[in-house]
């Protein structure tokens, strides 16, 4: 079922179907939330403030255009705020807890990571401009500068990556470079 | 095995896993993942190794590795000499400027602020010889000229001029006598540049006379020296033009030289063109009014002069902005990036901008102002830690860069680096100390952090030294409002009234109000503002008030009676500002209409005026803190305390200013909500700043809603405190304040607790 499907069935009273609805917006939302935020606590929070959102109104709402889009924009703006209080200026608190450093990356190399280095290795091996694109994103340089640099339109920039990726995730499973 | 019917979406996967999507695609794609399970089973297979290729160092470090053993594809390196790859690397190992950008952990590496040219020319102001006073400046008018010029031969990479006049300034501070060679060493070493152009201009008056030399700055020897004198029929631009071509000759025969004259792409007007380079002289110094009127007069000699317009456009004259936008094929092609980006800046589109100020880098990699354009754009759209990293870059360049550094203490003090604000707002005085600014801007960070005497005393500073320094008056007037000094901002603020500026004396007027309204006093700043209203009335008859100003002390008004209580009053007042409210105004302040209406308990009318604020904002009503501020001031009106929270919480999380802050610290409160309403009406009485000074009854209440917000969470020593803040702010108010009448029945239980 579809999430708007499953929204109609828990509005209209389905305790299944809103369960079965509220575990596919966890697990969407939390990927959402982890790619933009940093902390992973922080993301979860987020998440769960934004489902308490929906279920606290999505039964009163008459939806004229999809709840879908709906719910996404509650996490949308729960995100939006996150950000803002990060960074607005009001956030002085002297000796404030909020202030957290998250560390980008642990120490310690698991055994994916290992795997994926040899498989970009492989990878860049017979593909270079992956390699050249890859290192320009890691510079900071805009997704318009790169294809500038790289000579090649936004779209074929898309699909070298997507490329890539496949070859990666092919590698990732079988160990070996198609 | 289900299919996702839509390939485009897989396609943008993985630029989206590595965060290189635009905000509408990104959207776009994050709205399909929620509804297709087949796409987001491929994003969940493939999530931590997009996470790893997105976050570990140790994956960054091997691509960089694997992208430098390519090393033909390096198009930094590929063209130049060994020689000059050498030198770069030296001068890279010398400099071991390795940035990092948080959060995203880019390396900035020096050749990405400059890779540098295999032939890089500084042209140094050339020498009045001519004995007469007068030509001074020709000597600079011919280096910019011949610098545009040479920027336009192939293989040349020329030291911007704004560097070149920095160095000037930094030798000229040294007392010693100066070499041809100790001249050339140090515009080399101190430009990066290994070629060096000095010259002489013997006559002006009796024909053009003036000779140049060419020095390598390695050897140091001139390796051509020429002496141009104007033919019969030739002007300035036509001599720098075939300099240009004799100079480009030398580098390399196959230097491709411009066909088009100098003059074409500046002014065929010398005179313009003297006034253009005067006006950058004083740009630099930040003399921002005498370079208005240098570049005005440019532009009055040549109407076409782009680049005089985009100076003037940048010292914010905007009624030229479509002279430039007309005329900005006339100019070379690095100048038009200048333009570009400052035209995309004017339509909103800062990363765009911020590209062709990075184009224009590449080719200018030593100008500060481009690095601190770009500083300021990053600012701009709120990533700090960009702005950061360039304008830390420009004080590299020049480290009594004043611009850079008032900047950077402000960025300092939002990202709560307090002594560093301190410290880079204090190097900008010891830089400067005979100037207003670095004082205003220390009053005003000490201001934020609650230092209301400090901030006092260093606006008294600004102003010893320019008393004309009116933001700083004005903000002398806050200080001295929040800390009960009336008197002090009363007199501040009555200077403001009898200025000849058409803006300053109505701002007076205005400010006027605050004293009264901080101390309870309803009907007192009400009879003020209604003398105001007459005042500008008046001045509005015979134009010299902008309508805006009526907007404000209507504004003023409706605030001061929605204060005591007249809520209909309020809304009328509000209506009568709404009649000078410009097209261009969608709000028009329709968010404190819907608060006023509701606390006077019209629920039904606040509604429709929300409504129909939300139908006339659009698409952009989402992401109106104005209208989240009315939909969870009627939320709250009606009881409905989570929804008012939760709109409140939106409109701050949009803007965070004082009368969201109070308001949603109110919320808080009703909805019963304690820890976050107590860290949020801490937060209220920390901000110091103009909107707090012109809700000046709301200030004083803020102690008052502190006090409640400590009381229920029993901290009785600090409820009594704030309790007796705010019943001394208010010993004068009007009768019948009901939040002074509840101060002090609490404050007395307080002290029989105890």
């Amino acid at each position: 079922m579809t999430i708007n499907t499953l929204h109609r069935a828990a509005q209209n009273g389905d305790s299944n179907a809103e369960g079965a609805l509220f575990a596919l917006l966890s697990a969407r939302f939390r990927y959402f939330a982890e790619h933009k935020i940093e902390s992973r606590d922080d993301a979860e929070e987020i998440v769960q403030e934004a489902l308490k959102t929906i279920l606290d109104k999505y039964r009163d709402i008459e939806f004229t255009t999809s709840f879908a889009a709906w719910a996404y924009k509650v996490l949308d703006n729960k995100i939006l705020a996150y950000f803002r209080r990060s960074t607005v200026q009001r956030e002085r608190m002297k000796g404030s807890t909020d202030a957290d450093e998250t560390p980008v990356m642990t120490v310690e190399e698991t055994a994916l990571e290992r795997q994926l280095l040899e498989c970009l290795r492989k990878l860049h091996a017979a593909n270079r401009r992956h390699a050249r694109v890859l290192n320009l994103h890691y510079l900071g340089f805009t997704v318009e500068e790169i294809c500038r640099r790289v000579d090649v339109t936004r779209n074929n920039l898309y699909s070298l990556l997507h490329r890539a990726r496949a070859r990666l995730a092919d590698c990732l499973e079988t160990g070996d470079m198609s | 095995m289900d299919s996702c019917s839509d390939a485009h979406y897989r396609e943008l996967l993985a630029a989206y896993e590595l965060g290189m999507l635009d905000d509408v695609r990104l959207r776009d794609l994050e709205l399909h993942l929620l509804e297709c399970d087949v796409c987001f089973a491929e994003a969940e297979r493939f999530r931590e190794a997009a996470r790893l290729l997105r976050k570990s160092p140790r994956i960054r470090e091997m691509v960089s590795d694997t992208y430098r053993e390519s090393g033909p594809q390096q198009p930094a390196t590929s063209s130049r000499s060994v020689r000059r790859l050498v030198t770069t690397w030296l001068a890279a190992a010398a400099a071991l400027l390795i940035l990092v950008l948080r959060p995203w952990h880019i390396e900035i590496h020096p050749s990405d602020f400059a890779s540098a040219a295999e032939t890089r020319v500084a042209v140094k102001p050339f020498w009045n010889s001519t004995g007469q006073a007068n030509q001074d400046l020709t000597g600079r008018v011919i280096a910019s000229l011949l610098s545009a010029d040479l920027s336009r031969v192939s293989g040349l990479q020329v030291v911007s001029t704004q560097r070149v006049h920095d160095v000037g300034a930094n030798l000229a501070r040294e007392s010693r006598e100066w070499t041809h060679n100790d001249i050339v060493a140090s515009y080399a070493r101190l430009t990066d540049a290994n070629w060096v152009i000095t010259g002489d201009i013997l006559s002006v008056d009796s024909g053009l006379v003036l000779t140049f030399e060419l020095s390598d700055a390695a050897s140091q020897s001139v390796v051509a020296a020429e002496t141009i004198t104007a033919q019969r029929g030739e002007d300035m631009f036509a001599v720098v033009d075939r300099m240009t071509a004799q100079i480009g000759r030398h580098f390399r025969k196959s230097s491709v030289i411009p066909d088009r004259s100098v003059a074409d792409v500046t002014t065929h007007s010398f005179e313009a063109y003297r006034n253009y380079v005067a006006g950058l002289d004083n740009y630099y110094k930040l003399y921002w009014s005498e370079a208005l009127e240098y570049f005005n007069r440019a532009v009055e000699l040549d109407s076409t002069f782009a680049m005089a317009y985009y100076y003037l456009v940048r010292l914010g004259q905007r009624d030229v902005y479509d002279a430039m936008v007309r005329y900005a094929d006339n100019v070379s092609s690095p100048e038009q990036h200048r333009i570009r980006s400052l035209i995309l800046v004017r339509e909103g589109n800062r990363s765009a901008a911020i590209e062709e100020l990075r184009i224009l880098l590449e080719k200018y990699p030593d100008d500060k102002e481009i690095l601190h354009q770009i500083a300021s754009n990053f600012y701009a759209v709120e990533q700090l830690d960009s702005a950061e990293v360039y304008w830390n870059e420009s004080l590299r360049l020049d480290s009594y860069y004043k611009t850079a550094l008032n900047h950077l203490a402000y960025l300092y003090a939002r990202t709560d680096r307090y002594d560093q604000a301190i410290v880079a707002i204090n190097r900008y005085i010891d830089i400067a100390p005979n100037e207003a600014n670095p004082y205003d801007t220390r009053a005003e960070i000490y201001s934020w952090y609650g230092r209301l005497d400090d901030a006092a005393a260093s606006y008294r500073q600004a102003l010893a030294i320019k008393p004309d320094f009116y933001s700083s008056l004005a903000y002398l007037g806050y200080m001295s409002l929040f800390a009960g000094d009336y008197v002090t901002a009363d007199s501040c603020f009555d200077v403001l009234t009898t200025l000849d500026s058409d803006v300053l004396r109505p701002a007076g007027r205005l400010y006027q109000s605050y004293s009264p309204l901080h101390r309870g006093q309803y009907a007192l700043a009400l009879r003020g503002i209604d003398s105001a209203v007459v005042a500008n009335k008046a001045e509005l008859a015979i134009d010299r008030l902008r309508p805006l100003d009526m907007v404000y002390i209507y504004v003023q008004r409706a605030y001061a009676l929605h204060e005591a209580g007249a809520f209909d009053s309020a809304v009328a007042s509000l209506e009568l500002a709404a009649q000078y409210c410009g097209k261009r105004s969608i709000v028009c302040y329709r968010q404190m209409m819907v608060q006023y209406l509701a606390d006077g308990g019209h629920m039904d009318r606040a509604a429709v005026v929300l409504e129909q604020l939300r139908a006339d904002l659009g698409d952009k009503a989402e992401q109106s803190p104005a209208y989240w501020y009315a939909a969870g001031c009627l939320a709250l009106a009606r009881g409905n305390h989570q929804q008012a929270v939760d709109d409140l919480e939106t409109s701050w999380s949009l803007a965070a200013d004082f009368k969201v802050s109070y308001m949603l610290g109110r919320a808080y409160l009703t909805a019963g909500r304690l820890s976050r309403a107590v860290r949020q009406w801490e937060r209220t009485a920390r901000i110091y700043d103009s909107p707090r000074a012109s809700m000046a009854s709301w200030s004083a209440k803020t102690h008052y809603f502190l006090g409640r917000v400590y009381e229920e969470s029993r901290w009785y020593d600090r409820a009594a405190e704030q309790y007796e803040q705010f019943l001394e702010i208010f010993r004068g108010a009007d009768d019948g304040i009901s939040e002074v009448d509840d101060a002090r029945a609490r404050l007395d239980r307080i002290r029989r607790r105890s």
